[in-house]
């Protein structure tokens, strides 16, 4: 893959779940930027965008992690790459009105505008690259046929649908759609933990969603939100099942591999 | 003021487990809603007026919960000129003793029913039925449910959770006590058809009618009833007294609003551009004419008021389309009664500890979302409902109404992550403390919240270097020239 | 020559059709006034095949002149009743195996009929027997609900019942299986003819 437009740089939001669980993850993202020219930055003072403890409704503490945020990324205009688009669509959308929970007053404006700039920046992985990056050479090492899940964060409140898709099948990938793919996965931050029945039986329903797609050609399932993927692989690995599931990043990077290369 | 609603007083844990186990129930209600949905999906393709229609409805509703005590006067002033009586309820209370005056001062002894929402919110039945009248329920599905004293499952679909065998049981031993042949098989046909003559003897020995109404306009006096089956044309038509039981928040000002408004139940709900029967009652019959001798409505609050000039006002522009609960992916898995309250789905989510202050429902905003916004994508009425789940998430933390140990645990996080430094030490703890949890190299269960997880599934251990460290050891400072 | 009216009149017509099949209503059209008993003959044996029994009706003015009881004794009724809001008409209606009614307007777009009750037309014979025409004039056409209900709130003030039929009675209440003819009529037919002559303002309320 190219950049259009010569050398850029982007600074990677790499989530905390890619940081501590899937960190091959992020490297995968980095390899597939620098790849194509683009210069990656790691403002190394990020920690988690606060999405588990806002929708838990513990709002005020989600405050705090969102004005970190905010003043980690908010000093430059560089594009901000989510490797997730849930928290993408948590910094766009929750944090204007989040970040100014527990403010002093006379700071509030200035936090509201801050986080607005932020989220202006922020561009979810896919997106920035189905936006920005043109896939060269010929592809190969990654599965030919994947089973998309869209989250519902990114699919809803994000309102992308097309790039993940888009993206892959530009590098020649065939994209098998999912029964019931606009249903939640059951997923949901940590109603997969205090609610784990139901959140279970939805998991479940979409694992019978992937395995029906396999019989379609699916050979596993690909993603841009790590949390639905982890909820998903954890589940199938409990029940003894084994389809391999991906996040976008590592997919591009499979595929821009040269044949049999390493 | 808070309103009443009644309660399945059982845990949340007991309902859903009673829903997650009901295979017949979640096979009828996920393809019933997926139908529904598809449907809607449909109907709206290539049909962009309604898409105007709706969007003037939205306001319509808007304005009316704007100005209720308003619209209420003047609806009372029309439908009085007309020729109806009005009555208005505060409560829940208030409104079964006024319909029940009515049905005893007309020495009411029948009493046959159109489906209606608020009634059951009401427990109206259980009023009548406890002064000695019979009432009955002829909507096809509520007619089942009442045979099996069960309350709906669905508001477009109330019997989504009985299955052909269950309903045929139920209706040998009704047709034995009716005196009529029992239904030929367990074919829906033949349910059905055994339900038609079943439910026509009630209509023609009834006294009174009891409707809900869809919409109620103020400058006509008009009651809207939109059905599929053609009960509320009975309802209407056939008894000497109808009763409209009318929640305050379903007027709207004027006869154009109800232009825009009266194809979107059907077209959001169930994929129609309108449903078989819309009725509309604007009083008892002229001199010669049909319809009732006496015409009355009665308006309910029941809580409703007091949502108005809060954040949460829009509830009330609610059409009780469904459209949020065909698309809500854990109403598909539990079913309606695990909500435990008359409205499910995200509406009832958001609807049950609203109007009644969190006496009843208090759990659902947590246990009953995944917070995937599809109603709010879905709900013609452009009710923030996931934004309002949150709400009332934080609602519930300022209220002290979720567990200690919970408070505990996200005060921690979030105080451990607002910095690098917590941040770090945190994930080298987990990673320390994981060990006795780990087996072939994933973990199998942790403690305190994250227990949850580990009851179903798996989980990758936290990696022995983090993305954060393989960035300081592989890019570092000087990576970035 | 088609006039310009007749042609936009016509385009109603089928968008009519199409929604008003898309329910399961059947459809005929009379074009001349000697086809009346012809079609009449073929509604009923499309809703009732050869069966018989009695009719309750009413038609709108325009077509009151017509032969009405012998066209329908000739399809099968053995009685038929013209609607007269006596007490007795429940029951008649309750045993009756077809309703014919008029009607005052139509919509295409939606494919529904409006009926109004007042005192020389009622609603029970489109609730009550299994099956039920109406009979709709294509001048009464109408493209949205809105420009019908918009015609309501008259000189006349509030009509105190209107109804919409838009299909037959439908549930899918058991097991999600959709079945026809749960209260109201399963079998419904709309026969739309052509008026000559305009009618009076009274007519088109
Ligand atoms: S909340 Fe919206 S989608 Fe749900 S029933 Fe009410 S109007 Fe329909």
């Amino acid at each position: 893959m190219k950049t259009e437009l010569g050398t850029r740089t982007v600074r990677l939001f790499a989530t905390c779940l890619i940081d501590a669980f899937r960190p091959d993850v992020g490297q995968a993202a980095v390899q597939v930027l620098e790849q194509a020219g683009v210069e990656v930055q790691f403002p190394s003072s990020q920690t988690c965008c606060g999405q588990f403890v806002f929708n838990a409704g513990y709002r005020q503490q989600a405050a705090v992690l969102a004005r970190h945020f905010v003043s980690v990324f908010q000093d430059e205009s560089t594009p901000i790459v989510a490797l997730s688009g849930s928290c993408a669509a948590m910094v766009v959308h929750e944090y204007p009105t989040l970040v100014i929970d527990g403010v002093a007053a006379g700071e509030t404006a200035s936090w509201a505008a801050a986080a607005r700039a932020v989220g202006g920046h922020v561009v979810e992985f896919s997106q920035w690259v189905a936006a920005h990056l043109t896939p060269s050479g010929a592809a190969a090492s990654a599965p030919r046929c994947l089973a998309l899940h869209q989250g519902c964060h990114m699919r809803r409140v994000l309102g992308e649908n097309a790039e993940p898709a888009q993206v892959l099948s530009r590098h020649g990938i065939e994209i098998q759609e999912l029964v019931d793919a606009d249903q939640c996965c059951g997923f949901g931050g940590t109603y997969s933990m205090t609610e784990w029945a139901v959140s279970t039986a939805l998991g479940d329903a979409k694992i019978a969603a992937l395995e029906e797609a396999g019989r379609r050609g699916a050979m596993g399932l690909v993603s841009a939100d790590l949390g639905c993927l982890l909820h998903l692989q954890g589940r199938m690995r409990r029940r003894g099942l084994s389809w391999p599931v991906y996040h976008v990043a590592e997919v591009l990077r499979e595929a821009m591999q040269p044949q049999g290369g390493e | 003021m808070a309103g009443h609603l009644p309660a399945d007083i059982r845990p949340w844990n007991v309902r859903r487990d009673n829903g997650l186990t009901n295979a017949i129930m979640r096979e009828t209600l996920a393809s019933g809603t997926r139908r529904f949905s598809e449907g809607k999906r449909q109907v709206f393709q290539g049909y962009e007026s309604q898409e105007a229609a709706r969007q003037a409805g939205v306001q319509a509703k808007r304005r009316a919960v704007a100005h209720l005590d308003e619209l209420l006067e003047r609806a009372q002033a029309t439908i009085q000129a007309q020729g109806g009586t009005t009555h208005v309820a505060a409560t829940a209370g208030e409104a079964r003793a006024i319909v029940r005056e009515i049905a005893q001062n007309a020495g009411v002894r029948l009493v046959v029913k159109s489906k209606s929402m608020l009634t059951e919110e009401l427990e109206l039945n259980k009023e009548l039925a406890a002064s000695g009248m019979r009432v009955i329920e002829t909507d096809l599905g509520e007619y089942i449910i009442q045979l099996a004293r069960e309350t709906p499952s669905h508001i477009l679909a109330p019997a989504a959770h009985k299955n052909r065998a269950q309903i045929r049981a139920l209706f040998e031993v009704d047709a034995q006590q009716a005196h009529l042949p029992p239904p030929a098989d367990d074919d829906a046909r033949s349910l059905t058809q055994f339900a038609r003559a079943r439910l026509r003897q009630e209509f023609l020995a009834a006294d009174m009618g009891i409707t809900g109404g869809n919409f109620c306009v103020v400058e006509t006096g008009t009651v809207a009833l939109i059905t599929n089956e053609g009960n509320a044309d009975w309802v209407t038509s056939v008894p000497r007294l109808l009763v409209c039981v009318v929640g305050i928040e379903k007027l709207v000002e004027t006869w154009e609003d109800l232009t825009h408004l009266i194809q979107q139940p059907a077209m959001n709900g169930i994929g129609q551009r309108l449903s078989s029967y819309t009725t509309l009652i604007s009083g008892p019959r002229s001199q010669f004419g049909e319809g009732p001798e006496e015409f009355h409505v009665v308006f309910v609050d029941n809580g409703r008021r007091s949502l108005v000039g809060t954040p949460y006002e829009d509830v009330l522009s609610c059409i009780r389309c469904g459209a949020c609960l065909n698309v809500c992916p854990v109403f598909r898995q539990v079913g309606g009664h695990a909500y435990g309250s008359v409205y499910s789905g995200p509406i009832g989510v958001v609807e049950t500890p609203l109007l009644t202050d969190f006496e009843v429902g208090a759990e659902l905003p947590s246990v009953a979302c995944t917070v995937c916004h599809a109603c709010g994508e879905a709900c013609p009425m452009d009710i923030d409902l996931p934004g309002h789940i949150l709400r009332l998430r934080q609602e519930k933390v300022r209220r002290h109404l979720t567990a200690r140990s919970a408070n505990w645990s996200y005060g921690m996080w979030s105080g451990a992550w607002a910095t690098p430094a917590g941040y770090r030490r945190s994930l080298r703890l987990a990673r320390l403390a994981q060990k006795i949890y780990l087996r072939r190299g994933w973990l199998r269960n942790a403690p305190g919240l994250a227990h949850g997880w580990f009851i179903t599934r798996d989980m990758p251990k936290v990696a022995d270097i983090t993305f954060h460290e393989w960035w300081a050891q592989n890019r570092g400072t000087g990576a970035h020239d | 020559m088609t006039k310009p009216w007749a042609a936009s009149q016509e385009r109603l017509v089928q968008m009519f059709e199409v929604h008003w099949r898309e329910h399961g209503g059947e459809l005929f059209r009379v074009r001349e006034e000697q086809s009346w008993p012809h079609v009449l003959n073929q509604a009923w044996t499309t809703l009732l095949g050869d069966q018989g029994g009695s009719v309750v009706y009413w038609v709108n003015a325009d077509v009151a002149h017509l032969n009405w009881e012998n066209w329908l004794r000739r399809c099968g009724a053995q009685a038929v009743y013209g609607w007269d809001a006596a007490d007795d008409m429940r029951s008649r209606c309750a045993q009756a195996v077809l309703g014919l009614t008029g009607s005052q307007w139509a919509v295409a777009e939606t494919g529904s009929v409006a009926l109004i009750a007042d005192a020389d037309r009622g609603l029970l014979p489109s609730v009550m027997p299994p099956a039920h025409i109406m009979l709709v004039s294509t001048q009464h056409l109408v493209e949205t609900v809105q420009e019908g209900l918009q015609q309501i709130p008259g000189s006349h003030g509030m009509p105190p019942l209107i109804k919409l039929v838009t299909g037959p009675s439908m549930t899918a209440d058991i097991e999600g299986t959709l079945v026809v003819g749960v209260h109201g009529p399963g079998r419904v037919a709309v026969i739309l003819y052509d008026t000559v002559g305009t009618l009076g303002a009274d007519e088109l309320r």
